[in-house]
């Protein structure tokens, strides 16, 4: 058993991409006495500094990272424990909790990826864990990749897993110029999901991605339990040609900007960072070119509305359709389509990618929707 | 993705080319390490450590170990990319260009002009540059305002880890002649990189973050101070915009334009010496283009100009620091005309 007089200090993780902090100051040495809610270190990592509170009072018994060292996210950086407590009981402390750490490293917070086979390509899935309720996957749009669900993987990990999965030819998943329609991306992802969840699975899918998730939903080898779809493609009867065009072009910044403010009601929510991202993955090798053949064979406004009344009327699952009324990529009548087999929000200040620039409302939508299916 | 360091992201580049391409090869000083005997061979890459591991790869016909002669490998290397290979030669220090400046300045740089067209040379001259690491003065020196002043040279400066990767590939697969410069300090940075192979274009700017009362250009290390005094700035709620060119030549002369427009107020972060240099090029770059927009006068933050001292204390007093660049931001700002 721990020694429950014995409190570990480790290194706070401030966000989903911080995987190491670094120890900029310690405002305590060891032996000194530090209160409730007081400062006591500062960290600091790629992106910001900050002061960390003492959660309660105790004396600073062990620094284990001095100032200006790194260590990872969740690692032991110091001890805490009062004075009657001896050196060599915190001796022994130190020595169980190293093993126990080595023990849960699998369990440590945050995402974590691997490649997962479907249709004999590699895809990529970004996974957050949550519990052993029915897992939920994420299906992103043409261009983008699981990082588009970045404001929404954790917060929809509560109770359940949640997996967002890389497009073929898209974020980290295998590029190809061989799977490009909509039927050969499905049957890809339905392989990958049913050795994720063969137990059932909620899926939420945006733009093209959620047309994909409309065909998976049909699919037998799948049991899918609900269906959220975001400004899903195949709904509207026009696809803004202009951004399809101009997102496959642009190889620089000024033209990727412009190509991504059309894709929000707040052009200023496009950052640099988003650009430089997005550019940096259209110069992977191969990317350009399966990018053009998916656009030829999957985004033209038939070959995406081909079979869609067929694939709502069967499906089974409770559908949810979100929509964004600045939408400018797919027009939001689209909805319409949904209005009687399934239930509608419509998001007011929200473009083509409501799951970013309305993160919140999303968020609870979903919680609250797939909450509410019971598995 | 993974995180790496810049060394193994500039690793992984020549890896990736040398598997994709045969005609790449590698040239240099100890680039393999330990050539006297068998047992030691390949256990180290070069000074630095970036070529580790490609001799066992891709053998002694295409990892030249060459003795120490910059003027005669530099020479060969630029008479092997006009036959057709795509040597990538490795000069230990920058500041070792001197002995081999005629093979650079007017053989590879002059061929493609020289000869009407007519021909290419696709090489790359990779060497480690800047001061920190103790080096004294002939080991420290900055001198991409040298290359970028001779036309026929293209010149690339990585601030990052995966722009190394990215650069080094683009510098690879182009049909000129690349001064590839890689801050020394650097090497153990970390980053996410790509796994796969992929370029990053020469000419265009890297713009780190936006903001819309000043902008501050910065090369290669300096880019990471820049962003250091940017985050000090922001708690104090001045917005910062920083601009990484990643290439003098050729220079991304729109986007530095684009936001001393709308910011008024430059500053260039600058490693080199001061005269001559890059930040006085922005600087009159900026004055002729931009002049209307300026809210102040540009200034141009660069280290004084003398030799890089060696005593550690001199030398980091040398350097531009984040300090430096607060205390410059905040007299741009508080400047009244």
């Amino acid at each position: 058993m721990p020694d429950e007089r014995i409190r570990p200090i480790t290194m706070p993780k401030w966000g989903m991409t911080m995987t190491e902090g670094k120890v900029s100051g310690w405002l305590k040495q060891a032996g000194e006495t530090v209160e409730a809610g007081e400062e006591f270190v500062e960290i600091e990592t790629d992106k910001i500094a900050n002061g960390v509170e003492s959660e309660s009072s105790g004396v600073l018994r062990r620094i284990l990272v001095e100032e200006g060292q790194s260590a990872r996210c969740g690692s032991l950086i110091a001890v805490m424990a009062p004075t009657e407590v001896t050196d060599s009981e915190i001796d022994a402390f130190l020595e169980g909790y190293t093993h126990s750490v080595d023990a849960d490293e699998d369990d440590a917070s945050g995402l974590t990826s691997q490649s997962i086979d479907g249709g004999g390509l590699r895809l990529n899935v970004v996974t957050a864990r949550g519990g052993a309720g029915t897992p939920v996957v994420l299906i992103h749009g043409f261009g983008a990749d699981a990082g588009s669900w970045m404001f929404n993987q954790e917060a929809l990990a509560n109770g359940r897993d949640v997996h967002a999965i890389d497009l073929p030819s898209h974020g980290g998943s295998e590029v190809t110029s061989d799977c490009v329609d909509v039927d050969a991306m499905a049957s890809a992802l339905a392989e990958a999901i049913a050795a994720m969840a063969p137990g059932g699975v909620h899926l939420v899918g945006h733009s093209l991605g959620g047309r994909i998730a409309l065909r998976l939903a049909i699919m037998p080898v799948l049991d899918v339990r609900s269906l959220s779809l975001i400004a899903p493609a195949g709904f509207s009867d026009a696809i803004n040609r202009d951004f399809v065009e101009q997102f496959i072009a642009a190889e620089r910044r000024r033209p990727m900007k412009a190509a991504l403010q059309m894709l929000m009601a707040d052009r200023d929510a496009v950052t640099s960072e988003m650009i430089e991202r997005t550019l940096s993955f259209k110069r992977i090798d191969g990317v350009s070119e399966a990018l053009k053949a998916i656009a030829d064979a999957s985004l033209g406004v038939d070959s995406l509305a081909q079979g869609i009344d067929a694939e709502l009327a069967a499906v089974s699952c409770p559908l949810l359709v979100i929509w964004g009324t600045q939408d400018k990529i797919l027009p939001v009548s689209g909805a319409d389509l949904a209005s009687s087999k399934g239930k509608v929000l419509l998001i007011d200040a929200a473009g083509h990618m409501p799951q970013m620039e309305t993160s919140g409302q999303i968020n609870d939508a979903l919680v609250d929707f797939i909450g509410g299916i019971g598995s | 993705m993974s995180r790496k360091t810049f060394r193994a992201a500039l690793n992984e580049a020549l890896h990736q080319e040398m598997a994709a391409d045969p005609r790449v090869v590698v040239i240099g000083e100890d680039i393999t390490g330990g050539t006297g005997g068998d047992g030691e061979q390949d256990a180290w890459g070069g000074a630095f450590g970036v070529t580790k591991g490609l001799l066992g790869t891709y053998g002694r016909e295409r990892v030249l170990d060459t003795p120490i002669t910059e003027s005669a490998f530099v020479g060969a290397a630029a008479g092997a990319a006009l036959t057709g290979l795509r040597p990538v030669v490795e000069i230990m220090f920058v500041d070792f260009i001197g002995v081999c400046l005629d093979q650079i300045m007017n053989q590879a740089a002059k061929f493609r002009y020289m000869f009407g067209g007519k021909t290419r040379c696709p090489m790359v001259l990779r060497a480690s540059f800047g001061a920190g690491a103790r080096s004294a003065s002939q080991h420290s020196q900055a001198l991409y305002p040298l290359f970028t002043h001779i036309p026929g040279l293209k010149v690339v400066i990585p601030s990052n880890p995966s722009d190394a990767k990215g650069l080094l590939i683009e510098a690879i697969r182009d049909d000129d002649p690349v001064i590839f410069l890689e801050h020394k300090m650097l090497y153990d940075e970390q980053g996410e990189v790509a796994d796969q192979p992929y370029t990053v274009p020469f000419g265009e700017a890297r713009v780190l973050r936006e903001g819309k009362d000043a902008t501050i250009v910065a090369f290669g290390r300096m880019v990471g101070r820049a962003e250091e005094a940017a985050k000090i700035l922001a708690n104090e709620g001045i917005k910062i915009s920083v601009i990484d060119p990643r290439t003098t030549a050729p220079l991304d002369t729109e986007t530095i334009l684009e936001f001393a427009e709308k910011t008024g107020r430059v500053i260039v972060v600058d490693e080199s010496s001061p005269r001559c240099g890059m930040a006085a090029d922005i600087a009159a770059l900026v004055a002729e283009e931009a002049f209307d927009s300026l809210r102040a006068p540009i200034l141009k933050i660069t280290p004084p100009h003398t030799p890089v001292p060696y005593a550690p204390s001199l030398e980091e007093t040398y350097l531009p620091d984040a300090a430096r660049i607060v205390a410059a931001v905040r007299r741009s700002m508080n400047y009244k005309g």
